[in-house]
């Protein structure tokens, strides 16, 4: 049985893609709305005390927000460049011969395709987008978001060189694969207009002609024809509009991205830690507590093993999976990201269900296994 | 009628493929000049760890390199062959603000490390971390107790490895004075000074904190770690102020920590890397 791809039968109007684009404006509004709050409540303060302690309070999250953001640009710029590349030098015919047509073959290739795309949580949003644009089946794709943040030779390196070889290291990339296969198997039974958003749906209908024999002729045209003709405009412009290409890539993602950190920062500034850690040593209730610490912190999958190692004593083992295993599939920045690929109600169930898969996994290693 | 009119004016001038395209640019340049700002200014520490920032190098040449892309024969180039693969982003106001961001709060905000107001909502640990990092723990064994910062020394009283009397403590940090500053207080043992009472507030009993955060990969994940400091002027001592302390370690006694018995506090600029990293 053969994947169909999410884009080829798509079909949009006008009002949607609108409507995306206001969904888009609405984001950015309800963030200066924040900053703007923000500001008229300093200066509303009146005693110097309390103005000091807004200030103060400012200022960390301001420190924490351009944390989160320096840290996480260089990836989604890398991101971004493995995006363009891809838009550029790969096309449908590629991906058609190489990922399986099965549907759990499939999804067990989206979970391990981080080895050929090794990007983490915010730079395989852009690389996902893009291969839902050439054609990538539905359940591949998700099951590439979810995993490979996870499931790439760096993030195994970083857990390796924190934890070493062991349960952690093990459980971490088998959880990873099983629920993003999980996840990816599920999305196999929806149709790629209840899940993308109208933006990618629209762009899909645009490049992909409906015919088989009209989408070989395009075929041809841009993996033969057309770079002669392109390399007459310009010696090398293949290059630079893969480039461009990820410029567009990088800005058009940047936005779910400080969003997402403005909200990551609000959240460190004024949830404090120790409501969170002082509840966290029971074999269920520490490992929610740390899943919810994954989502608040959004930190970059490439170093979290080491902030999980901040928790190896006071917390569970379980709990510890529940960190790294649901963390880098979703978090508060990387959700926002998501709004970039998928429908808001798609986005809500790939919190969902990664969140309780892991919570059972997690629940059931700390009972059965042991903490 | 003719506010409408001029926002629409507006908005089509920004749908312009041109304006796009220098916008775009101006944003990628403008972060990337933004990030090369916090090099030049060693300020990038203050964000973000510092075996991080051959990242942010090299996300500087990508911004550039990418921004230089934006180019009009590129454009040309898309419009003529490439219709199959491009369709370019339309960036909107909403858009450009949130990705000006950045830009604006580095412009605007003075850059400064976290400080005494990030710990009222963090865990401090003092005394005891809840983490085992090995390569810090190896390095706190193999260095001269005059030279281990705060961190090396939390994590060898992690380990178990009480202070001699004769270890002399020289860190820096800044000052917190932390209500809770007592409860590592607990009747300390010494050569020098038996039987001394726990005090019931830190700030009003010549207790203070001194305190560092520690930071792994960015200011998100700054965890912070402290020493309990006895010192008799330590009321006066002004929070977020950065001091240098020497001094010897009481002995605990149960499982209180030790409390380094300050000889000399000196106030001392802020560090140029003002976080420790395991």
């Amino acid at each position: 049985m053969s994947q169909i791809s999410p884009l080829t039968e798509a079909t949009l109007d006008k009002t949607e893609n609108s409507a995306g684009a206001h969904r888009l404006g609405r984001w950015g509004i309800a963030a200066l709305s924040i900053l703007a709050l923000a500001a008229i409540l300093v200066s509303s303060v009146n005693t110097p005390q309390a103005r000091f302690f807004v200030a103060e309070r400012f200022q960390t999250f301001v420190t924490v927000f351009l944390g989160l953001f320096i840290e996480a640009a260089p990836f989604l710029l890398a991101g971004s460049i493995v995006s363009g590349i891809i838009a550029v030098y790969v096309n449908q015919e590629m991906l058609e011969r190489f990922i399986p047509g099965q549907p759990l073959l499939a999804a067990l290739a989206g979970a391990g395709l981080g080895f050929v795309f090794p990007v983490c949580e915010c730079g395989v949003v852009p690389v996902t987008r893009r291969l839902y644009g050439k054609g990538l089946p539905l359940p591949v794709g998700i099951a590439f978001l979810l995993a490979a943040p996870v499931i790439n030779p760096v993030v195994i390196f970083s857990t390796f060189a924190a934890f070493g070889w062991g349960p952690v290291l093990w459980g971490r990339v088998g959880f990873s694969i099983l629920v993003a296969f999980a996840v990816g198997l599920i999305f196999h039974l929806a149709r790629p207009e209840e899940v993308l958003n109208a933006p990618l749906l629209e762009r899909g209908a645009e490049l992909r002609p409906q015919t088989p024999a009209a989408r070989s002729s395009v075929l041809r045209a841009t993996t033969r024809v057309a770079p002669t003709e392109r390399d007459h405009v310009h010696p090398n412009p293949r290059i630079w509009q893969a480039l461009a290409m990820a410029g567009d890539d990088f800005l058009d993602m940047g936005r779910y991205l400080i969003a997402g950190s403005i909200l990551a920062a609000a959240m460190q500034t004024l949830v404090p830690q120790s409501t969170l850690l002082a509840i966290g040593q029971g074999p269920i209730i520490s490992v929610f507590v740390l899943m919810a610490l994954g989502f608040i912190l959004s930190v970059c999958s490439t170093v979290d093993a080491f902030i999980a190692l901040a928790f190896s004593n006071a917390f569970t083992t379980g709990s510890l999976f529940g960190f790294l295993v649901f963390g880098p599939m979703v978090d508060v920045k990387s959700s926002l990201l998501f709004l970039g690929i998928f429908r808001r109600r798609t986005v809500f169930y790939l919190i969902l269900l990664p969140l309780a898969l892991v919570a059972v996994i997690a629940v059931f290693w700390n009972v059965q296994v042991g903490a | 009628m003719l506010l409408c009119s001029k926002e629409m004016r507006m908005s089509d001038i920004l749908r312009l493929p041109r304006v796009q395209s220098a916008l775009k640019r101006m944003l990628l340049f403008g972060l990337g000049i933004f990030l090369l700002t916090r090099i030049t200014s060693g300020t990038l520490d203050f964000y973000i760890s510092q075996r991080f920032a051959w990242l942010t190098i090299l996300a500087i040449l990508g911004l550039f390199l990418v921004g230089g892309s934006y180019r009009p024969e590129a454009a040309h180039a898309h419009a003529g062959a490439e219709d199959d693969h491009h369709h370019s982003y339309y960036l909107g106001w909403a858009g450009l603000a949130l990705i000006a961001l950045p830009i604006i709060l580095g412009l605007f905000v003075p850059p400064r490390p976290l400080g005494v107001a990030a710990l009222d909502n963090r865990e401090i640990s003092v005394g005891s971390l809840d983490s085992v990092l090995p390569a810090a723990v190896r390095s706190a064994q193999a260095r001269q107790t005059s030279e281990r910062s705060i961190l090396d020394w939390v994590l060898a009283f992690h380990e178990g490895q009480w202070p001699a009397e004769t270890d002399t403590a020289d860190v820096i940090g800044f000052v917190y004075h932390s209500d809770n500053a007592d409860e590592n207080y607990v009747a300390p043992h010494s050569g020098a000074q038996n039987n001394i009472v726990a005090p019931h507030s830190g700030a009003q009993n010549n207790i203070f904190t001194i305190t560092r955060f520690v930071v792994g990969c960015c200011a998100a994940d700054a965890m912070a770690v402290g020493l309990t400091v006895q010192w008799p002027d330590a009321p006066e001592l002004v929070e977020d102020q950065w001091v240098r302390v020497v001094g010897r370690f009481t002995v605990p006694v149960g499982n209180a920590m030790p409390v380094l018995v300050a000889e000399q506090v000196n106030t001392v600029p802020e560090p140029n890397q003002p976080y420790l990293y395991p």
